[in-house]
């Protein structure tokens, strides 16, 4: 069985300005790959939500990205305070971005729901207190 | 080698600031030469602004085969005419190219950025409400980014030509004239208009000059190019495209309503914009305008006088942004003739992956990762690669050595000279000579 390619990306909870560093990284990893560009479109949509996600609320955590020959994984893992009401948080438009956030043109209450669309496989697992993890599957189609 | 930049090797000294800045590393010096990835060049000139050297020049025709050839047209750029005069008034360049022999067509070309202004206008309000907002075409280096690095962005490209093109197709149009055109350019992607034509299967343009040569033979030549008063800015709204913001001005008084576009010059913002596009952020703008260049065409790099200069003119001039009844009705009767149009679909340029097979390029991901972390990391270029990481993809493909890093090179000559050291301090059995036995001798004795 091969072994997929597998790169980690360190996300900074604090600094508003580097986001999208991660998402960048991984479609320049796909580019090179040689992954077509629909997927790598769908890949980037979700990888930038997710940081996006891992700023605003998660205070940070940490992004995996892995290539398999059938597929390509993305996952954004914090230790924040975690999601209360899972369906809630799915819902378009349903947002807790603090004020200051929304001003900025973030935080509509789109990252979720942008990245389950995006995606073929999703999971969101989360405990209040402890962190949130989220995993999204992307499938590269058989020619 | 259709690109827009000519390297002179014989002044080049290899110093790699070129090879460093180039934004999409598509210059290597191997063999001791500066190379130049046509595929990925895009014309900005940004080699030619770092060159200490002067090695690096825009591709262009000399001035005296085009002064010679007496059948020529003689087209200029926008930010052409705004590079003489004084605070709101151009100068009279048009006037000394007139004076040469050159015909002014100046009032098709103010028609055809009228005729651009509107089609883009068009296509802006058949823009659905939802959808991402559309990107010009103006700036030949913008599209050649795109077509390499955001291919998924080609289909938001305005489907409206280059006005500089639909100038030179109409007045064929007009006039049935056949002469060859020369394009007084900017910039090296305007000179890649002529040599790497995208949407049409030829340009209009056959030759290309830089607006500098030009305007240094019309003053060697005592063309006066100051004289003030002038032509062109009656109908001055074309001139406006040299100038960021221009452009989104002459669509904004077509469509007669203020127009939600976002102005993007220089690489650092056009490169922050359209990846911010592709992530799908900027969904209630209508028009993106990009140029390569800080403050539009009138900062590229082949231009001759100071871009501050050019704005403080350009943005004071008179312009009268009022169309009348029979221009708007010859426009119109100019946008069915659909002229506007490009001929052939935006291709994307692709860039090679690693490899084919999706398991074999992760396989040499894996080793460029691998031989990365062996190399410093600080990009000095000294290898001859944009990069470290340019450097390690191209071991990976068994191009050059490890070695060919100065700081490998110095490690390794470190190993081999501690080697060498402790074989020096090996003493053989049988003396091979007076002085080693001497030695050897005290060291016994």
């Amino acid at each position: 069985m091969s072994s997929p390619y597998v790169e980690s990306y360190a996300v900074d909870g604090t600094e508003l300005v580097s986001i999208g560093e991660a998402s960048t990284k991984i479609k320049s990893v796909l580019k090179m790959l040689g992954i077509p560009s629909d997927l790598i479109r769908r890949a980037a949509v979700v990888a930038y939500e997710a940081e996006m996600n891992l700023v605003i609320h998660g205070g940070g955590g940490e992004m995996e990205l892995e290539v398999w020959p059938e597929c390509i994984k993305i996952s954004a893992v914090d230790t924040g305070p975690g999601i209360p009401d899972i369906g809630k948080a799915m819902t378009e438009g349903f947002s807790t971005a603090p004020e200051k956030i929304r001003e900025m043109g973030f935080g509509a209450g789109m990252g979720l729901p942008n990245i389950k669309r995006n995606s073929d496989g999703f999971e969101l697992l989360s405990e209040v207190g402890k962190g949130t993890t989220l995993r999204s599957e992307i499938l590269l189609q058989k020619t | 080698m259709p690109l827009g930049i000519e390297v002179h090797h014989d002044a080049c000294r290899r110093c790699t600031k070129c090879i460093r800045n180039c934004p999409t590393q598509a210059m290597k010096i191997y063999q001791g030469a500066v190379h130049v990835d046509t595929d990925l060049c895009m014309g900005c000139g940004e080699c030619i602004r770092v060159c200490p050297w002067k090695a690096i020049e825009v591709r262009q025709d000399s001035w005296v085969t085009i002064r010679k050839n007496q059948d020529l047209l003689l087209m200029a750029d926008p930010s052409f005419y705004v590079q003489t005069g004084s605070c709101g008034r151009t100068g009279s360049l048009q006037e000394s190219l007139t004076r040469l022999g050159f015909e002014d067509i100046s009032d098709y070309i103010s028609t055809a950025f009228d005729l651009a202004a509107l089609a883009i206008a068009r296509q802006i309000n058949e823009r659905k409400r939802d959808d991402p907002p559309l990107i010009s075409t103006y700036c030949p280096a913008v599209m050649r980014l795109i077509q390499l690095n955001h291919p998924e962005l080609i289909d938001r490209l305005v489907g409206v030509e280059s006005p500089l093109e639909i100038s030179i197709d109409y007045w064929r149009q007009a006039t049935g004239r056949t002469e060859s055109v020369a394009l007084i350019a900017p910039c090296p992607a305007m000179s890649q208009l002529q040599s790497l034509p995208a949407g049409r299967p030829k340009s209009n343009f056959d030759h290309v000059i830089i607006i500098r040569q030009v305007i240094r033979n019309l003053i060697t030549e005592g063309a006066t190019v100051d004289e003030l008063p002038h032509s062109l800015e009656r109908n001055g709204r074309w001139l406006t495209w040299a100038l960021h913001g221009g452009e989104t001005r002459h669509i904004a008084a077509t469509m007669g309503r203020p127009l939600t576009s976002i102005v993007a010059t220089g690489i650092r913002n056009v490169r922050d914009l359209l990846n911010e596009l592709e992530l799908g952020r900027l969904g209630c703008v209508e028009y993106l305008e990009c140029r390569m260049c800080d403050q539009g065409c009138l900062g590229g790099v082949a231009t001759s006088e100071s871009r501050f200069m050019s704005l403080v003119r350009l943005e004071n001039l008179n312009i009268n942004w009022t169309l009348t009844k029979e221009e708007r009705e010859r426009l119109m009767e100019l946008y069915r003739s659909d002229i506007w149009r490009f001929s052939e679909p935006i291709k994307p340029l692709e860039q090679k992956s690693l490899s084919n097979d999706i398991q074999q390029a992760m396989t040499r991901l894996k080793k460029i990762n691998e031989l990365y972390t062996m190399l410093p990391g600080i990009d000095c270029g000294s290898c001859g690669h944009p990069s470290c990481r340019a450097m390690a993809t191209a071991l990976a493909s068994g191009e050059g050595e490890m070695t060919d890093c100065i700081f490998k090179l110095k490690e390794r000559i470190t190993d081999l000279s501690t080697q060498i050291f402790e074989l020096c301090g090996k003493n053989p059995e049988t003396p091979t000579s007076v002085g080693s036995r001497g030695q050897r001798g005290e060291v016994q004795g």
